[in-house]
């Protein structure tokens, strides 16, 4: 089910519904809502699926339990051990099964030796890349011992299941979530109508922003062969905006939604394009995974307290594999390279904290240096999307070695519909991003006529994008 | 939660008057405004702006019938009405209006493989939408919506059409609109023509007719007869074309096939519609057939 969907427009009233009047009463009976009504969510998209993630649950619920009761550390290493190979297992089978035959074929090709394998017409299942990892997460802090394990499968469902959450993140920790479906909650009209906002400023990023600016991106990157230098860096310009908005604004909807039942799920977004140097938009970006990342695999593997190389290594390390985790194409892996190229020589000139406040701290405007850092950061970024959206890395390169052959014409575009309202559209965007970078999002404040958010609902109707029903881009991963 | 539910109450409530506004604005605007598609030119057309033909087709008739050079050698007057994507479902609408409207006493009509199109509603059956209140038209659409209330629903539910189909019939279009810049066909007399060629010649095309009369054409036939208006049935061009037309021959009235009657694949962009080359030919033979050996009765001509 879309957020953007009819559908869930009448399903969420439904659920706020059956959860605030019916099973208000017995914290069970809500918890059981929650994951009758997320199988009900994930299910309506492809119901067969939903094995995977209850044999994911159950896994990891019972590992989850033995992991407190054995106090054998080789058991309990097995044990963990056996809840990554099950997880990883699942995510590969179905993510990059497909990319490592090809790439032994290819590879084995190139040496003279021929292998017959055909590959497997396999669908990947939405959200399998998010759940696996906040269930992995739940496992290893039970591990670590940072975490008591549940007892209460349901409350444990209803962790690894939470609708809002499911398919496209921000991927919990345990530790965050989980103990959440222990405490009743209680409906604050506060945070509820905070919750609204959210998820219509999440919807305006999505289908006014993003699904805009999909149409210019797609047309120049799907045929980029016949467009100039300028276009092409508007193209990958749009693309940076729609990739934000898209899964920004899907993080917003689902942050907003979660508030609506009474949880606080993290930020997973911290306006990443305002940021001044590459180090700060990590901090800024998909903030959940970035976390994740650190916290299992960067930290695990010495951080920054090792020798120079061993950071290095580290370094690459972790943005090949946040690269990877997009996707089984060597584009995501470029991409995740790129950005570890352009990280590093802050990491070993001990410079990567250096931004660590918020920018222009009660002004309205940056100053020339502040500009300066943010449009450098901004080029950067554009630069390593074109990899992201290309479909391979000949594409990429030869995208971007069309742009190197400057030309200063904007050729008419050949999307029947759309004009130029898009360069309005993202300076609006940034108009009301740059005003609100105090909050943690731009409506999170309105009189008591709600007066702006009646304004961001008129742009919905009148700008949005219903007809091109797209999905979010992050469904993918 | 009485608080929440008020708020909530009073946030829809006027998400439903905004979307009333709304709705009539656009709706007027369309009407009213310069026309950004067939249909609102259509809707648009008055008496006066009488025609002594007009073709109605697909992409067909709209890369294939250049207005234009006819209206040079014989300085009659015509419109081609050719909408890609078209099924007969949205010929009708467009001739109903144009007979409605007393726009002319001539009327072609390019039919092929679209015979079997009983039932539209796709892609261009959606700018038709901001007329769904016009009772002729809805009745139209009532009849090609018999198993689901999808259309009920963009006429019941205020804006919701334009929200839906927003890339076609909203904002963008109404700003095109009321900045005045008219679709490019206009000036061509809704000729587009084509400069691609052919790539494979040795593709070819067929298709197989239902022996089942279309209903909507039945209702055309039956309007211009009671209307007295002359009308045409005739297949465009297709390049290599292996299946037959007997079902068209036997069923229409004044039928021509033209289907096999440029064999030279330089005239084609693709297996079924012809390049710029190929529209000057076969205008010429169009013309040659219809308007220059026909006299043509003009009585709605001022």
């Amino acid at each position: 089910m879309l957020f953007n969907s009819i559908d869930f427009a009448i399903f969420l009233p439904i659920i706020f519904i059956l959860y605030w009047f019916i099973t208000n009463k017995n914290l069970k009976s809500q918890n059981l809502l929650i994951v009758l009504s997320s199988y009900i969510f994930y299910g309506w998209w492809d119901w067969r699926f939903l094995s995977l993630i209850l044999l994911s649950t159950v896994i990891d619920y019972l590992i989850g339990i033995n992991l407190s009761k054995q106090e054998s550390q080789t058991k309990r290493k097995i044990l963990l051990w056996t809840s990554i190979l099950v997880n990883l297992g699942f995510l590969g089978f179905f993510k990059y099964y497909n990319f490592f035959l090809d790439n032994f074929i290819t590879a084995f090709s190139f040496f003279g030796t021929n292998i017959n394998a055909n590959s497997l017409n396999i669908i990947l299942p939405v959200g399998i890349s998010f759940y696996t990892f906040q269930t992995l997460s739940y496992t290893i802090d039970v591990y670590k011992r940072k975490l008591e394990p549940t007892k209460d499968f349901i409350a444990f469902s209803a962790f690894v299941s939470f609708f809002p959450q499911l398919v496209a993140g921000p991927i919990e920790r345990a530790t965050n979530l989980l103990p959440q479906f222990y405490t009743k909650r209680s409906f604050d009209n506060k945070n509820a109508m905070i919750g609204i906002r959210q998820i219509v400023w999440g919807l305006f990023k999505k289908v006014v922003i993003a699904d805009t600016c999909a149409q210019y991106a797609n047309e120049i990157f799907n045929t980029y062969e016949i467009y100039s230098s300028t276009t092409l860096i508007i193209g990958a310009v749009c693309f940076t905006f729609q990739i934000y908005c898209d899964f920004s604004g899907y993080s917003d909807i689902a942050i907003g939604t979660s508030r609506l039942f009474g949880f606080k799920l993290m930020k997973n977004f911290n306006y990443p394009y305002f940021s001044r140097d590459i180090a700060e938009f990590w901090r800024r970006w998909h903030i959940s995974l970035s976390t994740w990342f650190r916290d299992y695999l960067y930290i695990p593997l010495g951080g920054s307290k090792v020798e120079k190389y061993k950071v290095i290594r580290n370094v690459f390390i972790i943005f090949i594999v946040s690269g990877f985790w997009h996707g089984a194409n060597w584009t995501f892996i470029a991409w995740g390279t790129l950005n570890a190229l352009y990280f590093l020589p802050s990491m070993l000139n001990n410079k990567n904290r250096r931004h660590l406040n918020i920018i222009a701290e009660n002004k309205n405007t940056p100053s020339l240096k502040e500009l300066f850092f943010m449009a450098k950061t901004f080029i950067l970024v554009v630069f390593a999307w074109i990899f992201f959206r290309a479909e391979n890395i000949q594409t990429a390169i030869a995208y971007i070695k069309k742009i190197f052959v400057f030309s200063l014409e904007i050729e008419r575009l050949r999307i029947e519909r759309y004009s130029i309202e898009i360069f309005p559209l993202i300076l609006l965007l940034i108009i009301i991003e740059w005003f609100g970078r105090h909050q943690e999002f731009p409506l999170l404040k309105d009189n008591k006529y709600q007066f702006k958010t009646i304004l961001i609902i008129f742009f919905i109707l009148v700008l949005g994008n219903f007809s091109d029903m797209n999905d979010f881009i992050y469904f993918q991963f | 939660m009485n608080k929440f539910l008020k708020n909530i109450a009073i946030l829809s409530i006027i998400i439903i008057v905004m979307s009333i506004l709304l709705d009539k604005t656009y709706t007027y605007i369309h009407y009213n405004s310069t026309a950004r598609n067939i249909p609102d030119y259509i809707m648009n057309l008055k008496e006066k702006d009488s025609l002594d033909y007009a073709v109605f087709g697909s992409s067909r008739v709209l890369h294939n019938i250049d207005i234009n050079l006819i209206e040079q050698e014989t300085t009659k007057k015509g419109f081609n009405f050719g909408i890609p994507g078209s099924s007969v479902f949205e010929i009708k609408l467009s001739v109903q209006q144009i007979i409605k409207r007393k726009i002319t006493k001539n009327i072609y009509i390019q039919i092929d493989y679209i015979w079997n199109e009983f039932y539209s509603g796709g892609e261009c059956t959606v700018d038709w939408l901001t007329y769904i209140n016009e009772n002729d038209i809805w009745n139209e659409f009532q009849k090609i919506d018999n198993n689901n209330d999808k259309y009920y629903l963009y006429k019941k539910t205020p804006f919701l059409r334009y929200c839906k189909y927003g890339s076609k019939l909203g904002f963008r279009e109404l700003i095109m609109s009321l900045s005045g810049r008219e679709m490019n066909v206009i000036n061509s007399k809704g000729f587009v023509p084509l400069f691609g060629e052919l790539k494979n010649n040795e593709d070819s095309m067929t298709y197989i007719l239902k022996d089942e009369f279309n209903p909507h054409l039945k209702d055309i036939i039956e309007l211009c007869e009671k209307e007295n208006i002359n009308l045409y049935f005739f297949t465009s061009p297709i390049y290599n074309f292996k299946g037959n037309n007997k079902v068209l021959k036997n069923s229409l009235p004044n039928y021509k096939d033209f289907s096999n009657i440029i064999p030279s694949s330089k005239y084609y962009q693709d297996n079924t519609h012809l390049n710029n080359k190929g529209s000057n030919y076969f205008t010429k033979l169009f013309m040659n057939e219809y308007l220059k050996a026909r006299t043509h009765n003009t009585a709605y001509k001022k």
